[in-house]
């Protein structure tokens, strides 16, 4: 059978000629947003050890000087301090609250700013790693707010769980420990800031990797204490909350905005917004140009199904039509519907394997060039996207499906109205 | 001929749906992103003097030990070289905040409602004509002394105040009370330099003057130039460059430079970074490929579907040819039959183009931008009646409708018409 319809597509291959064309084409292209989308995909289902969900930043402002309530007082460093803990406080005592965290800023998870420092330990200065500075306040829990956990997400951890009362204790990521200490234990080994080469540090604990952002990859992380002496840093940190899993986050938050925007005045502070922390990597997500290009390239992808659905749907239906004389022999000499059909179906599959093999030799020089990004790319850590062979195969494999399924969906029309020809109507034509 | 080719349509109602919902495909994506770049680039509220418009957006300095800074430009910069442009009509400057998060207190309210906030000069009104609906614009007076003015969008007067006779009432924005001096048509989200609820005066600021780096012409302001006309354009940015020269040449351990800016209006809205000459001649190229393949692809299918209708027509043509009909005439006629098809497919790309638009309104103006700002939590991006629907949107329409069917019936209708009259006939 297959003999047979390599000698039909042969036979027509002046109107094969830019079905072909379309198939290689869009082939191509479909392929290059299919490998955008598996590594897309790829890097969202690595695991990210902490929990963003029912988590929100506590905006806090503080009232200008010509505010009625503005009090000249409260702008001294020990009143500021103080009336910082009472906010700390009321947060705590709040019933949907279940953790408070105090962080920098820049270390909030998915946050647009980053603060990077490189670490080495100083028995071998030649091994240097380098990863995101997270500046956490240890009288706060922090760790408890977003969920983080040690041991690949089996144990849940706490700021309480390490030695904060020695300043120099640093708890580094899984991947970070184990690109500074590749044979053995990292906690209780000494670190280096490179940058600060007199700043020591101990390693205190090991927690699970964490990503930046969900579709980058795990990144080496170093949690530091944050130092809240100085009254200005009071201004910058950032105040976070988990609440409880049972409240709603909507009724949370409506609730909160309502009971904190009176409880929260105190002294010149009062508060400003509630954010869910997920939006704020949603927002660098898209702030980053990720959301809108991910979008574009969902976009095209449909396009480009959609061009060669049509595609093959229009050359199908007149190859229907100039055909109906073979179409009644054969259904005259005993073809099934089934089997009439199927050879319009292996004639499109077999027009886009021809196509997928001339598409995949000139993504092949894509590849050969190095033109093709990948993804979150972060260190030298091997991921299933780095291995290239494999992901060519695959991504090649899925285009291959999708099309086929396209084009399968294409010509079921024209195959279903030549199935259904009588016979002797089809011969008349003859 | 249109009579024909409504024959053909009916003839082939299925082949032709195929036909025209193929065509319609390709040119609602190519006009959505003529749209986008339409809206971007062309003369809409309020950015209605894009076409003579400088853009100064950052600068860079270079400095000896091999070190580099980059960021927008300083209040004493602007002022050194673009306020005091001669052949400018209007100078204005846009304050850029790293930390924009702004809330009004409505009276009688404990909420707060997040809203976008503008710090601006006073030339800014005289660039950017926005329609006063009520009052007038702050001027030089209230820019230079601070006074806690603001002119605030129609949408906001009406919330807070249920009108838009605002004038005189005040706005309390992060517990700051604030005149409002004047009320405006709001801008759309999708006019990103003008858009904002709330314009402040930037001398409100308490660092407006504060600069960084070595040549203290760094620091957080952009400045729009607007020429006299879109011809004088280019003497604006001659002498806006010899004062750029002339201000650089007092530094001999910083080289200060801004990357080529001024620049045209269109050629902003490629510029991304601060540290970035853009070469805009390839990223015209670029666009110009990516147009062109979005165009091209379907183009290969149409071709193909055009010519399997032409293989049934052959006879037509064979009969055609052996009465002496010449063969650019057919080819003509087969073109000109095509371009009807590719016309209703381009009413229905088009009309489809403006649904993609309206229900992508979220994210299709990020289309090819490189860093996104923000809007507000619950701002969205309008797009009016004058961005959609417009001459030069159906212009575009039309040269694509005519590009397309260039691209699909021009070499079947040719290879139609070349075929030997004796095998059309006997076909």
């Amino acid at each position: 059978m297959l003999k047979s319809i390599f000698t039909q597509l042969w036979n027509r291959k002046r109107s094969n000629v830019s079905i072909f064309i379309e198939l290689t084409l869009v082939f191509c292209v479909v392929w290059y947003i299919t490998d955008y989308l598996f590594v897309f995909a790829y890097n969202n289902s690595l695991p990210d050890y902490r929990d963003l969900r029912h988590t929100w930043q506590v905006n806090l402002a503080i009232f200008p000087s010509g505010h009625p309530e503005y009090q000249a007082e409260a702008g001294e460093p020990e009143t500021l301090a103080a009336n910082h803990h009472r906010i700390l406080q009321t947060l705590h005592n709040y019933p949907g609250v279940e953790a408070v965290g105090i962080s920098n800023r820049s270390s909030l998870p998915g946050s647009s700013g980053y603060w990077g420092a490189t670490f080495c330990w100083p028995g071998d200065t030649a091994n240097t790693v380098s990863g995101q500075r997270i500046s956490i306040s240890p009288l706060e829990d922090f760790f408890r707010v977003f969920g983080h956990t040690r041991n690949e997400g089996r144990e849940a951890v706490s700021m309480a769980d390490y030695n904060w009362s020695d300043p120099r204790t640093i708890v580094i990521s899984r991947s970070a420990a184990r690109a500074l200490f590749p044979d053995g234990e990292a906690v209780g080994k000494e670190l280096k800031d490179t940058r600060s080469p007199d700043a020591r540090y101990v390693v205190g604990g090991v927690v699970d990797d964490t990503k930046r952002l969900s579709y980058l990859r795990p990144q080496h992380a170093w949690y530091l204490p944050m130092p809240m002496d100085d009254p200005n840093e009071l201004y910058r940190a950032a105040i976070t909350v988990r609440s409880r899993a049972t409240i709603p986050d909507s009724r949370f938050r409506s609730d909160f905005l309502e009971v904190m925007s009176k409880a929260l005045r105190i002294g010149n502070f009062h508060l400003q917004s509630l954010i869910p922390c997920a939006k704020i990597g949603a927002d660098t997500t898209r702030m980053f140009g990720q959301s809108g290009d991910l979008n574009v390239r969902l976009a095209l992808f449909i396009f480009f199904l959609l061009n060669i659905l049509l595609c093959a749907m229009g050359t199908f239906w007149y190859r229907v039509n100039q055909r109906r004389g073979e179409v009644g022999l054969r259904k005259a000499m005993g073809a099934t519907h089934a089997g009439i059909s199927a050879a319009f179906f292996l004639e499109g599959l077999c027009l886009l394997a021809l196509s997928a093999a001339v598409a995949m030799a000139i993504e092949f020089q894509f590849v050969y060039a190095g033109l093709i990004d990948t993804l979150g790319k972060y260190d030298d850590s091997i991921y299933l996207p780095d291995r290239i062979p494999l992901r060519f195969l695959i991504t090649n494999g899925l285009t291959a499906c999708t099309l086929a399924a396209v084009i399968l969906i294409a010509v079921w029309l024209p195959a279903r109205r030549a199935a259904a020809l009588p016979p002797a109507e089809a011969l008349r034509d003859e | 001929m249109i009579k024909q080719t409504w024959n053909l349509l009916r003839q082939e109602k299925v082949f032709s749906a195929i036909y025209i919902l193929g065509t319609g495909l390709s040119i609602t994506v190519v006009m959505a992103m003529a749209i986008v770049f339409y809206i971007r680039i062309a003369d809409v509220y309020p950015e209605t003097n894009r076409s003579r418009m400088l853009i100064v957006k950052s600068g860079t300095e270079r400095l000896e030990n091999g070190g580099w800074n980059s960021a927008s430009l300083s209040d004493a910069y602007i002022e050194a070289c673009f306020r005091s442009l001669e052949s400018a009509e209007a100078v204005g400057a846009v304050y850029r905040e790293w930390e924009d998060e702004h809330y009004v207190q409505p009276e009688g309210s404990s909420l707060q409602w997040p809203v976008e906030v503008k710090h601006v000069d006073d030339g800014f009104w005289r660039v950017f004509p926005f329609r006063f609906l009520n009052g007038k614009p702050f001027g030089a007076p209230e820019f230079q002394s601070g006074l806690p003015v603001a002119v605030i969008a129609s949408s906001l007067a009406r919330r807070l105040f249920g009108t838009d006779e605002a004038e005189g009432r005040y706005v309390s924005l992060d517990y700051h009370p604030y005149r409002v001096c004047g009320v405006v048509k709001d801008a759309s989200y999708a006019t990103e330099q003008t858009y904002a609820q709330l314009w402040l005066p930037y001398t409100l600021l308490p660092d407006y003057k504060g600069s960084f780096g070595e040549s203290g012409a760094l620091g957080h302001i952009r400045a729009y130039i607007l020429a006299p006309s879109a011809g004088e354009v280019g003497r604006v940015k001659e002498e806006a460059l010899e004062h750029i020269r002339r201000y650089a040449a007092q530094f001999d351990k910083v080289e200060l430079s801004l990357n080529g800016q001024p620049d045209r209006h269109w050629q902003s809205a490629f510029r991304f970074w601060s540290s970035d000459d853009p070469d805009f001649g390839k990223i015209l190229l670029q666009y110009g490929l990516i147009f062109l393949f979005l165009l091209l692809v379907p183009a290969v299918s149409l071709s193909g579907m055009t010519d399997s209708r032409m293989e049934r027509r052959l006879a037509e043509m064979g009969v055609r040819r052996a009465f002496g009909a010449p063969r650019t005439t057919l080819t003509g006629q087969i073109v000109a039959e095509n371009f009807f098809f590719t016309l209703f497919g381009g009413i229905f790309g088009l009309l489809l183009s403006y649904l993609l638009i309206l229900a992508g309104r979220n994210w299709i103006m990020e289309i090819g931008v490189a860093y996104v700002e923000i809007p507000p939590e619950g701002s969205e991006v309008l797009f009016t009646p004058a961005m959609l629907l417009n001459l030069p949107v159906f212009g575009m329409a039309l040269a694509v409708c005519f590009l397309l069917n260039l691209f699909s019936a021009l070499i079947p209708a040719w290879k139609a018409s070349h075929r030997a009259i004796v095998h059309s006939l006997n076909t």
